[in-house]
């Protein structure tokens, strides 16, 4: 898939599991997004601010900054503060979703994920949109 | 906050005063009582006796008098006296005389002498001849006795010079007058020993006294028996005082050891209560834990597996893929345990939350029985669905489809090819229920009152080797109980199996939330 200006867009994944990690990178890089991975809360942050990624996938339960504290952190920085969060979440239970929309995230994928579905909600949030 | 028990201490200080004061008291208490009975009637009585005794004297004073008067009289009566005998000292020879006349008054009681007054205050005649000539010095009572009328005094003899230094005499002033004459010419005065006046009141006083120290006797003894039970009643109230000092000290000692009893049970509740807290936060932690760390795992096989299974890896022959199938399914069946699981455990921690929403049984059980076709298809089971239109009820629909799920998946799994099932809606005023009929197997009776039970699987259906966790009906019973709903099963071992749920339409269920993910 190809962004308006040409380019593929780029997409942030962050999960502590080296494996689905890489799952995910995959997938998506199938899915014809540039990816850049991140091992923790932390680096998911950092790569945020200095790649100003077009979305961001981020595991909810990681050591350091969890996925909600990153969202939160996203969300304080101008350059972030409207990038789309997909929080994937292996409690997909009621507080844990809402707890997520409190903290800004914009979709969330329960674990385990289906290929389909997270490519159909990255799409959905990536499509132009008024901002 | 103020140091425990200081009431109760308190308290204490003052029964304790009260018992030593109380208990002390009675004895003193009598002998006092006592004494001032005593004192009381002792004074009383001296009152009596010196008003008697005034009384007495004073009629005595008078009798006395009045009998010199009578003797004066008789005397004067007599024409023995003279108006000169009072004019002048009386010659020796008259003196004489009135010697000889007032020796007869010698039978006067206590007679001791007479003297003539003239009206100037002149003794003109004494039987004790040393007054005579010489004025009455002191005496007023004469000149009183001059107005016409006899008066008498107590005082002192006199001696030769009129001083009054003698014994103690009764003093009779009679005024003397002749016939006709208003004004006495003067006064005879007779002086009479007092001790006669004495003797004559205590005459009367003695009796008097005598009784009246009898009565004082009589009085008090019988004020005795009075003041014992006044004693008495005085003791039994503070014995009775120190015994209620001593049940209230009692019933405070009680009071105080309920309070510390009620204390540490309150304790020991707040460390229960502390630790199911504690319980539940780890219970909480372990279910998030499980979840996370099972389904991490899990996340990772399914994806990796679809990815192979995606051809994205490469192409795969059919043998492959009915491997990685197998893999797939199961797989898939470990994460529906885990879910599975954490249903049960929250239902367990009353965390089952249901959505509210309108919803129409019949049209789940219908989508129910057309996913579970091509199953019962495939073990050429007959699937049938009767449903007759019910109320819509208030409930979660995920959660009910996931009862009909599994009492059809159920049914499936326990009839053997060529049976039937069915599936019956139908309702009443106050319910919507739903039957699932097959023509099983059976349930041996013996296991009935256990089915509904967590991981209990009927022997019939382990002797058949036929999967399952056990934990499928426990849900069902869950869901249903979550709605206010019944479930109940009939069954005979070979004959088939009828589960039925009863829904309430007024459904008195926990209030709206979001549905939990648990599956």
């Amino acid at each position: 898939m190809k962004g308006q200006d040409g380019h593929r867009p780029l997409v942030l994944v962050a999960d502590d599991d080296e494996d689905i990690l890489q799952l995910l990178a995959f997938r998506l890089e199938h899915a014809g997004y540039e990816v850049v991975q991140a091992q923790n809360g932390k680096q998911a942050l950092r790569l945020a601010l200095e790649l100003h990624p077009a979305l961001a996938v981020l595991d909810v339960m990681m050591p350091g900054l969890d996925g909600y504290e990153v969202t939160r952190e996203l969300r304080r920085h101008e350059v972030t503060s409207v990038m789309p969060v997909i929080l994937l979440t292996a409690r997909a239970q009621a507080s844990d979703v809402s707890r997520g929309m409190a903290a800004g995230a914009d979709d969330y994928v329960k674990k385990p994920f289906d290929a389909r579905e997270l490519k159909d909600r990255v799409e959905r949030l990536l499509r132009p949109r008024l901002v | 906050m103020r140091p425990p028990f200081a009431d109760g201490l308190r308290v204490n200080k003052v029964l304790a005063r009260a018992r030593t004061t109380k208990a002390a008291n009675p004895p003193r208490l009598a002998l006092r009582i006592a004494a001032y009975t005593a004192v009381a009637l002792l004074f009383s009585s001296g009152a009596t006796l010196w008003f008697v005794h005034r009384n007495t004297t004073s009629q005595a004073e008078k009798e006395t008098g009045a009998r010199a008067a009578f003797v004066a009289k008789v005397l004067l009566e007599e024409q023995n006296l003279r108006e000169s005998d009072f004019q002048r000292v009386v010659s020796p020879t008259r003196q004489r005389q009135l010697d000889a006349l007032f020796k007869r008054a010698g039978t006067l009681d206590g007679f001791l002498r007479a003297s003539l007054v003239s009206r100037t205050g002149l003794v003109t005649y004494s039987s004790y001849h040393g007054l005579m000539g010489r004025p009455l010095a002191t005496s007023g009572a004469y000149r009183e006795a001059l107005g016409g009328k006899g008066v008498h005094t107590v005082g002192r003899l006199r001696d030769s010079f009129g001083i009054e230094n003698g014994i103690k005499v009764l003093r009779s002033d009679l005024p003397i007058r002749s016939e006709g004459h208003a004004h006495a010419f003067g006064v005879i005065e007779l002086a009479q020993d007092y001790r006669v006046v004495s003797r004559r009141a205590n005459e009367t006083l003695l009796p008097v006294a005598g009784f009246l120290f009898l009565a004082l006797i009589v009085v008090y003894l019988s004020l005795m028996p009075i003041l014992r039970r006044v004693t008495a009643a005085v003791e039994e109230r503070n014995r009775r005082l120190v015994e209620q000092a001593a049940t209230l000290e009692r019933s405070l000692a009680a009071a105080q050891e309920a309070r510390g009893e009620a204390e540490a049970a309150r304790r020991a509740f707040a460390e229960q209560n502390k630790r199911l807290r504690e319980l539940d936060r780890l219970k909480d932690e372990f279910l998030s834990l499980v979840s996370h760390e099972l389904r991490t795992p899990l996340t990772s096989i399914r994806g990796y597996l679809d990815l192979v299974l995606d051809e994205e890896a490469g192409e795969v022959n059919p043998e492959q893929r009915r491997f990685l199938e197998a893999v797939e399914r199961n797989s898939g069946r470990l994460l529906r345990l885990v879910g599975d699981l954490l249903f049960v455990a929250q239902a367990d921690a009353g965390r089952l939350t249901l959505e509210q929403e309108q919803l129409d049984v019949g049209l789940i059980a219908a989508h129910c029985v057309e996913a579970a076709s091509p199953a019962a298809d495939e073990k050429k089971i007959e699937l049938r669905l009767s449903t007759a239109p019910v109320p819509p009820l208030v409930g979660d629909r995920g959660r009910l489809a996931q009862v009909l799920d599994n009492l059809v998946s159920n049914a499936l799994k326990f009839t053997p090819e060529g049976g039937s099932v069915e599936v019956r809606t139908y309702s009443d005023d106050a319910h919507v229920s739903v039957e699932v009929s097959d023509t099983g197997i059976g349930i041996p009776v013996a296991d009935q009152p256990r089915l509904f039970e967590r991981f209990f699987r009927s022997s019939i259906a382990t002797d058949r080797a036929i999967p399952g966790t056990g934990l499928g009906l426990a849900i069902v019973k869950a869901i249903v109980e979550a709605h206010g709903g019944q479930i109940s099963v009939e069954s005979k071992e070979g004959n088939g199996t009828t589960f039925r749920l009863e829904l309430p339409l007024t459904a008195e269920s926990e209030p709206v939330e979001p549905a939990e993910e648990a599956a």
